[in-house]
């Protein structure tokens, strides 16, 4: 059985203009009465016409059958014909389509994703009665598309809305999926995979996969393009400067250019050959004041036939150095978190001491860390209490703990991420009481051993332990912990910079209470909002597309502005030269490599039906100046 | 048609029709004599008008015997005579000629008819259409409004093929003479059957061919249906430039055929549109065309 689908069935539409065309024709032609005085020379003369005209006059009959053919083959070829093979026999067909960054490479016909879909459109629309498509899109995450029996129409214009992204692929995910498919077919006939993919993946994707049953056909869809692309990109920036590496690969010689915003700074040439890295590093420069951002830019030139991996961004920002203060008596420990911690302004005061320093400090502190319990507010974003308890919270201190044993903490808590409590020795600890507003984050066999607070303008912390009664200031997790309560403080010169696969991830402050709303423009414009409580991460999923993302944090207490640098970045995505596996190592049934771009599933016939219509329109036109043929006067 | 018969031809029109004269081209026997004088004609008259060789049988009383004396030659002299001319209009009142060609036709066989009046000649016409309308002979310059009143009678536009009304005539009136008829010669039998019903011994005929401007270069277009004016099959056609041009060809290839077989025959064609003017037919394309001088 012959099958006939459409590219673009809207235009058979046309063929009511033959319809038309036929009703006028059968219409009779309204003629208006004109008296003569007599018709005896008309008549003559059209005897005469008729003699003289050298070919005999074609009958209507004749003009309309052209007329009404090249109609019909301008419907048919407009509308996109194409002739396949109807299936109908109970048939499986499973299409795994490559959707990642490599499938935007332009080749000949369009770009690779562009040939795999029209394959898959082809095979999806020769599905006949009882046939059974399913479509799996390859990303860096598996999808099922969507599935299709005898109706492909609503399968078609998923494919239709399908795009390929700036991600990696996993395909062997999507094999596995698809394979599920296969397993899950009825039917005689042995179920079809296709994969339509630039097969741009590590070998070690397709091992150990069994094919047994299928029919597999692997689609090239890759051509001669040849590609080179940015792979990797870090910054690293102190008060002076900083430094912008970038790594590159593919082949060909590119021009590797870094852009502050618009404005070309620096730029390198790179000579690729296949199977090589070239690694650039550009002076960069740093933001001058806090609050700012230099958008920097590196881009290779001249574009080639992939553009996603030819540019990646770096958001650069500074902020002002983190300030802490110390309450307490003079601690040599606590003095060296100045070293320990870069740009870290260190301050201390005694208890008696601090309402004068309260009056004469221009801003809060970032964190305070209070060694004996003082009276008022200490002047900091966020306090933490050492063996005391802060003054005005439901909090107090009731004996002590003699060799107090740690039974857990919350991992995950921003305050100890990165710090660990194992070996953590505890001599002596203070009981410490609280309210219901306060939580405990570690815990001792007898108590709390670190507690959280929140209240009107203050974030407390409590240790349960005075800095000499137990090893804490001499382990790397108190520079740590110190370090995730100043957040954001601490760290000034710094560059954002994301992949496109893996999203953005915004983390909220430590200490940030209550929903923080998180308003983000991607680049290309699209927006995105969410709302994190606190100990949630958010993240913005990927894949994105490169460029800049800029993104509002609102919480209660808080307001950050963080801008995103986000890039491709992948070396796989990039390959110059990929190569499909080989068919036959995978057992199936029968297997075949074909070139998706001259892979003729459905004939074409939209191109001949053009051509018979006009040379169709040329005959109808010949008529008609035949019969108006022009007679010299003698 | 009804024309007012004193504006057919107007007081101005008249005074330069009576500086014209009919023109016989060949002598036609007459029975009577009149006040038409035939030129080269054995007449009685006294006025002498030219001389030729003598042929046996000639009436030797006008031999020029002082000729003969000093030339040993026999000569005669030739004087004019004065003999009846008789002028027969006949015009075609078929639909075909409505409206446009009716009203130049008569006015045209009114102005030859005014002519032959005021030159002595027996003028007879006739209405040619479903039935003939005669006006027997009229003789004198007062016969002229009479002749006027026929020629303004209403048009019958009668159907009936022209050369039938020609035989009609032809066996009623017997016709000698000047005999012209005025016509589209949009007929069947054409000038043929004219020729054929109207041309005697006696009779010196001249066809005078009417058509109008849409006769000539029609400038319709479309699709029509054309209608004839007396019953002929309509023709349905779509007008185009080619077959307006061929149609062209073939009213100028008609009027070539009728009048090449007029000249065959010996009688005097002329066509004229029906938009033309009156004073500029009679003065120049009748004169051109020796039917007036």
């Amino acid at each position: 059985m012959i099958a006939l689908a459409f590219d673009n069935p809207a235009a058979l539409g046309l063929l009511g203009a033959a319809a038309a065309a036929l009703l006028l024709f059968m219409l009779k032609r309204r003629r208006r009465d004109q008296p003569v005085s007599s018709t005896m020379l008309w008549r003559r003369a059209m005897k005469e016409t008729v003699a003289r005209a050298p070919f005999r006059r074609p009958s209507e009959w004749v003009s309309l059958i052209l007329l009404l053919a090249a109609l019909i083959a301008l419907a048919f070829g407009a509308a996109g014909m194409r002739q396949g093979e109807l299936r109908g026999d109970g048939r499986t067909v499973v299409v795994v389509v490559d959707v990642s960054a490599s499938m935007t490479t332009r080749e000949d016909g369009g770009t690779r994703f562009d040939i795999a879909r029209d394959r898959a459109r082809e095979l999806i629309a020769g599905l006949g009665e009882g046939d059974h498509a399913v479509l799996i899109a390859a990303g860096a995450t598996p999808r099922l598309v969507g599935y299709a029996s005898g109706d492909s129409g609503p399968l078609l214009r998923m494919l239709g809305e399908l795009q390929a992204e700036p991600q990696g692929c996993a395909l062997r995910p999507a094999l596995e999926m698809a394979l599920a498919e296969v397993r899950r077919a009825r039917g005689g006939v042995a179920p079809e995979l296709v994969v339509l993919s630039d097969f741009c993946h590590a070998a070690a994707q397709w091992e150990g996969l069994d094919m047994k049953g299928a029919q597999l056909t692997l689609a090239r869809c890759d051509g001669k393009a040849e590609n080179a692309g940015i792979v990797h990109a870090a910054f690293a920036g102190d008060e002076g400067e900083g430094r912008l590496l970038v790594r590159v690969a593919g082949i060909g010689s590119r021009n590797v250019s870094l852009y502050n915003g618009d404005r070309l700074i620096d730029a390198r040439e790179v000579r690729l050959a296949t199977g090589q890295e070239e690694t650039v590093v550009f002076r960069a420069p740093v933001p001058q004041g806090a609050g700012e951002v230099l958008r920097l830019g590196v881009r290779l030139d001249p574009a080639d036939a992939q553009t996603l991996d030819d540019a990646a961004y770096v958001a650069v920002s500074r902020a002002e150095p983190a300030r802490l203060l110390h309450v307490g008596a003079e601690n040599s420990y606590l003095s060296r978190l100045a070293q320990a911690i870069p740009d870290l302004v260190f301050d201390r005061v005694d208890a008696a001491d601090l309402t004068a320093q309260r009056e004469k400090a221009a801003a809060p502190y970032d964190l305070a860390v209070i060694t004996e319990p003082v009276a008022g507010v200490v002047p900091a974003r966020r306090e933490l209490y050492m063996g005391c308890a802060p003054d005005g919270l439901d909090l107090s201190i009731e004996g002590e703990l003699v060799q107090p044993v740690i039974i857990d903490w919350e991992r995950t808590h921003s305050m100890l991420r990165g710090a660990s409590l194992d070996s953590l020795v505890l001599l002596k600890a203070v009981r410490v009481k609280a309210g219901p507003a306060a939580r405990a984050i570690a815990r001792l066999k007898d108590g709390p051993l670190l507690l959280e607070q929140r209240a009107p303008g203050r974030q407390v912390y409590v240790w349960a332990s005075r800095p000499e009664d137990s090893n804490l200031l001499l382990r790397p997790a108190f520079p740590i912990l110190v370090a995730n309560l100043l957040g954001d403080a601490i760290s000034r010169v710094r560059g954002h910079l994301a992949q496109c696969e893996a999203g953005v991830g915004f983390e909220l402050p430590v200490g940030a209470g209550g929903a923080t709303s998180i308003d983000a423009v991607l680049p290309r414009g699209r927006k995105w909002r969410a709302e994190v409580l606190p100990g949630e991460q958010a993240l913005l999923r990927g894949p994105l597309p490169p460029g800049f993302c800029r993104a509002e944090l609102r919480g209660a207490e808080f307001q950050q502005d963080i801008e995103v640098g986000i890039a491709l970045l992948d070396v796989i995505e990039t390959a110059a030269r990929p190569q499909p596996p080989n068919a036959g190592q995978f057992g199936a049934g029968s297997a075949q490599v074909v070139e998706a771009a001259n892979w003729n599933i459905q004939r074409p016939l939209w191109e001949l039906l053009s051509i018979v219509a006009l040379l169709l329109l040329a005959a109808e036109l010949g008529v008609w100046m035949l019969t108006q043929r022009r007679l010299k006067p003698v | 048609m009804s024309e007012p018969y004193a504006q057919m031809l107007t007081p101005a029109f008249r005074a330069r029709l009576e500086r014209l004269q009919l023109a016989v081209r060949r002598s036609l026997p007459s029975t009577m004599r009149g006040d038409r004088r035939s030129l080269l004609r054995k007449g009685a008259s006294l006025e002498f008008a030219d001389f030729r060789p003598y042929i046996e049988g000639d009436d030797v009383r006008f031999l020029d015997w002082a000729a003969y004396a000093r030339l040993d030659h026999l000569i005669m002299k030739l004087y004019h005579d004065e003999e009846d001319l008789q002028v027969h209009l006949l015009v075609d009142d078929s639909a075909s000629m409505l409206p446009d060609k009716a009203l130049f036709a008569r006015q045209v066989a009114a102005g030859l008819g005014w002519i032959a009046l005021r030159g002595g000649a027996r003028v007879s016409a006739a209405l040619l259409g479903e039935q003939i309308d005669r006006q027997p002979a009229l003789r004198g310059v007062a016969a002229g409004e009479r002749l006027l009143q026929f020629l303004s009678r209403p048009s019958g536009g009668g159907k009936q093929p022209l050369h039938l009304g020609c035989e009609k005539y032809a066996n009623l009136a017997r016709p000698w003479g000047l005999v012209l008829v005025v016509t589209d010669l949009l007929d069947p039998a054409g000038a043929a059957g004219v020729l054929n019903a109207l041309q005697r011994r006696t009779t010196e005929l001249s066809v005078l061919q009417v058509l109008s401007p849409q006769d000539l270069d029609p400038d319709f277009e479309g699709d029509l249906r054309l209608k004839d004016a007396e019953e002929a099959p309509s023709v349905d056609i779509s007008l185009s430039p080619a077959r307006i041009e061929a149609y062209r060809r073939t009213v100028r290839g008609y009027v070539a055929q009728c009048a090449e077989l007029c000249l065959r025959r010996g009688a005097a064609f002329i066509q004229a549109s029906s938009a033309r003017s009156l004073e500029d037919f009679f003065v120049l394309d009748l004169a051109r065309a020796r039917i007036v001088r």
